[in-house]
């Protein structure tokens, strides 16, 4: 006991809140006595929490503080402070507000601390205790826990003690360096007891072994055994979590792959030479999953029929992606953190993926025909965002949509439009590759970070393939001036619907800012920018139509 | 092609299907019925209350379709209201009551959010007495239970 607010004297009440006599919101409300414990026959409860929710609506005379729907939507925008606060202001309040504190309950801010080191206790208190506290806390809540974040070996056991009802979101952090045990007697290695106990126990009465086997995963002799079974103790985690809405898992896994830098160590050593061809070939190769961690993959993902959101990494996102529609057909939105391949063939090959609104390439270096692949795959699709990798090696040359015509006979065929992309985002794109895809958005209105052009042509190549850009920026991302005049600049965008232009130039020439107005009559705000290399100055001048 | 809806009191209302359509209840009402003329009656929500919903609706009518899933992570959620917003939600608290209610009935997420946010902004920072006069609540536990409530209440209190 004393494990956070115990209300179930409050909860075991019912839903009082029913049988209070509706008032109206202003005066009435605060004058009119409200009986307290007036005994009401459960039935009649029931029936009235049936009826309150199409009553409110129907009802003028209530307010949204007595519809608890829409005060737990306000509680979700509330810290736990504002919560707590909110739970001591009335009774109904207190029902509401009381599971939104354990809606994103996550030990490792300092804020819950408390709670498992009440006062009086130190940290070094006793491991075991501390532990049993956790795992006595989260049964206790196990069914207000929505959003859970395992940084912690404590938080990862808890959770699988105590099956979390409620749980739509879960995210997988743990460290690798926080997994291998120094000494027998450190928490670490209790901790590491712990684990492979409960991985037995459940191994005794399921099928564990099937649904995450053991040779899913890498046997890096390098590396602590204890690391196996975490790994696969987080997969048990997503496993008794089928309902989970929301998966973030992108960090260590020891899952196998055929060329992993593991494996190709020990190919290495056993040769005899440990070379230092080892690094190069790591980078010169994606690494592949085994088959069998693939298949297990597969089978791990498609038990979550009500996933909407995944973010993958540690290369298995690879996989994922390629086989996304077969896996999650329903998926929203999907995080690629690792170094993306796109195989060109199979993401034309796969059907659509009908459901993805959002794709976010976090490390990728994409090709015209690779951004042609994913327009094809994901119809879809009303946010792209690309990151680009550090390193280019990637790159598969695509000849047929790569090449760079003459800006004379700059050919349409072949053109694909996206239907429904709205936004689209590019980090460090350095080419401007996705140019030369014959690909058009025309539901872009404005592009995140500028896109670098060097020529009249490249300029053209842009607006042609954002057909309905309002707010355009020509310059380089780091603030490097575009090689071409204000007149050659409007020249090639005065047909378009642009009405915010900024232009900063090396190129000056002279213009009038009446005439720019006066060729493009949409044109509502202008900014120009340059400076003058051989005098040191700066150039500024802006204007807003009214 | 116009919508058009009324009022419980009423009132017609003539908006474009786009504006409409941010309903996502109305939406679904005209994917059900397909192409027709009849006006679509929605008795939960008063003229006054459907003005400002629309007028809403009207300003956001080309913003894209909201995930729920990116709004859903609280990493990324944050109580910041757009200054239109913030200057639409200057309201009475009776009216912004009002608005929320009908943002939940016409199932209008956004609008929701943003409702539900501004409430937020109230609460936050006040003790429990302040959230009761704020919004006129009754404390109705005895202040044994209170005092009980504030007690389990304490851990998480400044050390």
């Amino acid at each position: 006991m004393g494990l956070g607010p115990d209300l179930s004297l409050l909860r075991s009440t019912g839903p009082f809140f029913h049988s209070r006599p509706c008032t109206s919101f202003n005066v009435k409300r605060a004058t009119t006595p409200i009986t307290l414990y007036t005994p009401t026959p459960p039935g009649y409860i029931e029936l009235l929490g049936e009826l309150s929710a199409t009553a409110a609506y129907m009802s003028p005379q209530l307010v949204m503080t007595d519809v608890p729907e829409i005060l737990a939507e306000i509680g979700l925008h509330l810290d736990i402070h504002s919560l707590l606060a909110c739970t001591t202001v009335c009774r109904q309040w207190s029902a509401v507000f009381f599971p939104c504190i354990w809606h994103n309950f996550d030990i490792t801010r300092k804020l819950w601390r408390p709670l498992i080191d009440p006062r009086g206790t130190s940290e070094a208190d006793n491991y075991i205790k501390r532990q049993e506290r956790l795992t006595a806390l989260m049964k206790q809540n196990n069914q207000h826990i929505r959003h859970l974040t395992v940084r912690d070996k404590m938080v990862l056991i808890a959770a699988l003690e105590a099956p979390l009802t409620g749980l739509q979101s879960l995210t997988l952090e743990l460290e690798i360096w926080e997994l291998d045990a120094d000494d027998v007697d450190s928490d670490i290695n209790k901790s590491n007891t712990w684990i492979s106990m409960i991985l037995a126990a459940i191994t005794e009465k399921s099928t564990l072994e099937l649904v995450v086997p053991e040779s899913a995963f890498t046997d890096d002799p390098e590396g602590d055994p204890a690391r196996l079974d975490w790994t696969r103790a987080c997969w048990v985690a997503v496993f008794m979590n089928s309902a989970l809405r929301r998966l973030t898992y992108g960090g260590y896994s020891s899952l196998r792959y055929v060329n992993s830098l593991a494996t190709q160590y020990l190919e290495e050593g056993k040769g005899g030479s440990v070379s230092k061809a080892a690094g190069k070939r790591e980078e010169s190769k994606m690494p592949v999953l085994t088959s069998v961690s693939e298949s297990f993959l597969g089978d791990m993902l498609s038990r979550l029929p009500r996933l909407r959101h995944l973010e993958l990494g540690m290369n298995a996102d690879n996989f994922t992606f390629h086989n996304l529609a077969a896996l999650l057909p329903n998926l929203e939105m999907f995080v690629h953190v690792d170094r993306a391949f796109i195989d060109t063939k199979t993401v034309q090959l796969a059907s659509p993926h009908q459901a993805l609104r959002i794709l976010d390439f976090q490390n990728v270096s994409m090709t015209a025909c690779q951004l042609r692949a994913i327009v094809v795959a994901f119809p879809g699709l009303h946010s792209l965002s690309i990151t680009q990798a550090r390193s280019r090696i990637y790159n598969v040359n695509c000849d047929k949509y790569n090449i760079l015509t003459s800006a004379t006979s700059f050919q349409v065929e072949d053109v694909l439009d996206h239907p429904s992309l709205t936004s689209l985002s590019i980090r460090h794109q350095l080419q401007i590759d996705f140019l030369h895809s014959r690909t058009r958005f025309s539901k872009i209105t404005g592009i995140d970070r500028s896109v670098p052009i060097k020529n009249s042509y490249e300029l053209r190549q842009l607006l042609w393939a954002f057909p309905a850009l309002e707010r355009f920026d020509s310059e380089y991302e780091l603030g490097e001036r575009v090689p071409l005049t204000v007149e050659e600049v409007i020249h090639e965008a005065r047909d378009y619907l642009i009405c915010s232009l900024n232009i900063n130039t090396s190129s000056f020439s002279t213009f009038d800012l009446e005439s720019v107005f006066a060729q493009m009559p949409l044109l509502k705000a202008l900014e120009i920018s340059g400076g003058f290399l051989d005098r040191g100055s700066t150039y500024r001048r802006s204007a807003h139509k009214t | 092609m116009p919508v058009i809806l009324v009022s419980s009191d009423n009132q017609d209302f003539k908006v474009d299907k786009e504006v409409a359509e941010r309903s996502i209840l109305i939406k679904n009402m005209l994917e059900d019925v397909g192409e027709s003329d009849s006006p679509i009656p929605l008795p939960n929500v008063t003229a006054a209350v459907l003005t400002k919903v629309i007028e809403y609706c009207e300003h956001h009518r080309n913003d894209p379709v909201q995930v729920p899933e990116e709004t859903d992570d609280p990493r990324k959620r944050s109580n910041d209201i757009e200054e239109w917003d913030m200057k639409f939600m200057q309201v009475d608290q009776e009216m912004l009551f009002e608005i929320i209610l009908a943002a939940n009935y016409l199932d209008i997420k956004p609008l929701l959010d943003v409702g539900c946010k501004t409430v937020a902004n109230i609460i936050k920072g006040k003790t429990p007495e302040e959230i009761r006069k704020a919004f006129n609540i009754v404390n109705d536990f005895t202040p044994e239970e209170e005092a009980q409530i504030k007690k389990e209440n304490e851990w998480a209190e400044d050390r």
